[in-house]
Formats: structure tokens, C-alpha cells, sequence
């Protein structure tokens, strides 16, 4: 796994590279909130983030709740900085 | 777009459109779903009903509110939130999804996923910028192909309509839609080079749309092996079960 990527913004990009890498495994058919579950524990991701984004994601699609984390101003920038970082790994992985 | 057309001319009438079911499924952890009739495309792979070749022999006639009402319905029942329609392109009719989703407003669901082709959205961006006014709604836009040549070797569309979904996810992008994309990058059917050059033009629109993208694969239902049969792939050979052996990758 590259991870060519800040953690200037208190680890969220890595945290949104990780989902990224996730739901290529996961798919569609669970909840977002199942993903963050599988990542708690796993890496060096802050609870308060995880559970943000699960009060407000939670019940989405996966794909559906990353297109609404770019939407959303406090999540935007670690989305597009994990977008760059997951398009290497996917072009060139 | 011809077929676009005479698809219409089978499965709409005024802001009606034909359905055959409605009820929910585990996709999406759970979403309810209206089974509408009428595609423009033609992927030897697609796993919907005949309905999708046969259009004049199935389904009947719901106006939007009608179809809302049932398909909100079958939410209850099943004790889900989200809704769609499938089975078919339900950009066709445009009366009636406009109908349907304004009566979706009406609901208390949470969300509607509007999986599209992207063919008329590419070819109307007032059609993309009328599906914006809309709140809870978001469109998935499904891929077929990476190359002109791929995508009328699996749709059996002119090469030229290649361009149009990569339109609609520009319109959808500069409309302020919520989307994301999707792409039958399954191996089996695009060829790996195919699958990067389809990521690569995604990049080149915005990257994270690319970084996003919902990549399928493709399983054996009844309909895609008979469509697979007729197309000319063998699809015990495709899925690995021929004596030939394993699946090769690059079938058209």
C-alpha cells in the first residue's frame, strides 16, 4: 500500500484513503457504516472522525457517502488529497 | 438515440411508463426498487429480464405518483430507506421520471439512486440540470467501455455514442449533481489496457470521480448467459466452467 499522502489535516486523508482501498474490496452492498467498522482498530485512525462520519454517512451506499464527503466542507480537501494518492496505487499498482 | 426513441415510443405513454414489479432487494443494503421496462442499450453481458429485448410483451402502465406511491409501499414493507428504479434506463420517459421524482419529495425516504447509462444525459444537459433541482437524489452513471471500439462491440451502439456518457458526468460535475461512477471493468469482458485508458479519461474530468469509481464485475444470471449464447461467447468458457479451461481476458 502507497501512502504517499499528509496527515496535515489530522489524519483525515489517510483515513479517506483507506475507505477508498476498502470499498474496492467491500462493494456496494453494505452500508458505509460497515466499512468504518472494519477500520476501527485497524490503523491510525481518530474515533471522533470515524464516528462523524457515521452519524452522518452511515446508512449510505459506500460510493454514495465518499460523493457526499465531497461535498462537504470539512471532508472535501482529504478527499481530494486521497483521490491523488488512490489513482496512483490504481494506475500503477 | 434511435433506439432511444423507438424504445420510448413502446414503454411511455404521455408521463406513463411500463413497469412489471415492485418490491425491495438486498442491493444497497436494501433499497426498494420499481422494475421498469426499456433499455437503449444492448450489453451482451446484462443481467435484466427479456423484458429489456421484448419490450411490447411486458409490464403495464403507472403514472409517476402511482409508481411512487408503490414503490414506497414496498419500502415499508421491507423496512428500507432508499429507493430506485431498475431493470431497464430510467432516463427514458423523461415526463415520468421527472413526475416520479418530484412525487419522491413527497416521501420520507432518505435517498433515490438513479443508475443511468448516461446516454441521454450526455446528449441534453437540461435533462442533467432539471434532475439538479432535486434534493436526496443521487445518479449512478454506468461505464461500459473505455475505447469507441469496446463499447459498440458490447452495446451494439454507434461508436459516436461513446462520447455522451462522459458528457453527462461533465454536465453532472458542472451542475452540482451528486454522482459517482460506475464501469463493467470485469477482465473478462474490458481488457486491462482498456480499463486504464477509461480510469485515465475519468482522471482527465476530475480525479476524485476517478479515484471513486464502482467497478463491477459480471455473474451468471439466466438472461446474461443466453445474451452471452446469442452474442457468441461461450459462457461456460467465460465463467470457467468449459473444459477449455479457465476464462481468457479481452472478449469483446
Amino acid at each position: 500500500m502507497t501512502q504517499p499522502i499528509s496527515s496535515g489535516s489530522g489524519g483525515k486523508a489517510l483515513l479517506v484513503l483507506a475507505i477508498l482501498e476498502a470499498c474496492e474490496e467491500e462493494g456496494e452492498d453494505l452500508p458505509f457504516s460497515a466499512i468504518l467498522e472494519g477500520l476501527r482498530g485497524l490503523g491510525p485512525f481518530p474515533g471522533a472522525f470515524l464516528d462523524e462520519l457515521e452519524a452522518k454517512y452511515g446508512d449510505m451506499p459506500p460510493r454514495v457517502a465518499i460523493s457526499m464527503m465531497l461535498k462537504d466542507p470539512s471532508w472535501r480537501d482529504a478527499v481530494l488529497e486521497a483521490s491523488r494518492a488512490y489513482l496512483r496505487e490504481l494506475l500503477e499498482g | 438515440m434511435w433506439l432511444a426513441r423507438e424504445t420510448e415510443r413502446i414503454v411511455c405513454d404521455g408521463d406513463k411508463r411500463k413497469y412489471t414489479a415492485f418490491y425491495a432487494t438486498g442491493v444497497y443494503a436494501g433499497i426498494a426498487t420499481g422494475y421498469i421496462v426499456g433499455c437503449c442499450l444492448r450489453c451482451y453481458y446484462c443481467w435484466t429480464g427479456f423484458e429489456r429485448d421484448f419490450p411490447e410483451f411486458f409490464g403495464h402502465f403507472y403514472g409517476p405518483e402511482e409508481a411512487m406511491r408503490r414503490i414506497e409501499e414496498a419500502a415499508r414493507r421491507y423496512g428500507v430507506n432508499k429507493a430506485r428504479i431498475s431493470g431497464g434506463e430510467p432516463t427514458l420517459c423523461r415526463r415520468h421520471l421527472l413526475g416520479l421524482l418530484e412525487a419522491f419529495q413527497e416521501t420520507d425516504l432518505r435517498l433515490f439512486i438513479l443508475e443511468t447509462n448516461g446516454i441521454l444525459f450526455g446528449a441534453d444537459r437540461s435533462y442533467v440540470r432539471a434532475i439538479g433541482r432535486f434534493e436526496r437524489v443521487h445518479v449512478r452513471v454506468s461505464l461500459k467501455a473505455g475505447t469507441p471500439e469496446g463499447f459498440t462491440a458490447r452495446t451494439g451502439a454507434v461508436p459516436e455514442a461513446f462520447e455522451l456518457p462522459f458528457r453527462a458526468i461533465e454536465a453532472l460535475l458542472d451542475e452540482g449533481v451528486s454522482f459517482h461512477v460506475a464501469a463493467m471493468t470485469d477482465p473478462r469482458i474490458m481488457p486491462a489496457e482498456e480499463r486504464k485508458a477509461l480510469i485515465e479519461r475519468l482522471a482527465e474530468i476530475d480525479e476524485a470521480v476517478a479515484a471513486n469509481l464502482e467497478e463491477e464485475t459480471c455473474d451468471p444470471y439466466e438472461t446474461t448467459l443466453a445474451r452471452m449464447a446469442a452474442y457468441g461467447v461461450d459462457p461456460a468458457d467465460f465463467f470457467g466452467l468449459g473444459r477449455k479451461g479457465p476464462a481468457g481476458a479481452g472478449h469483446p
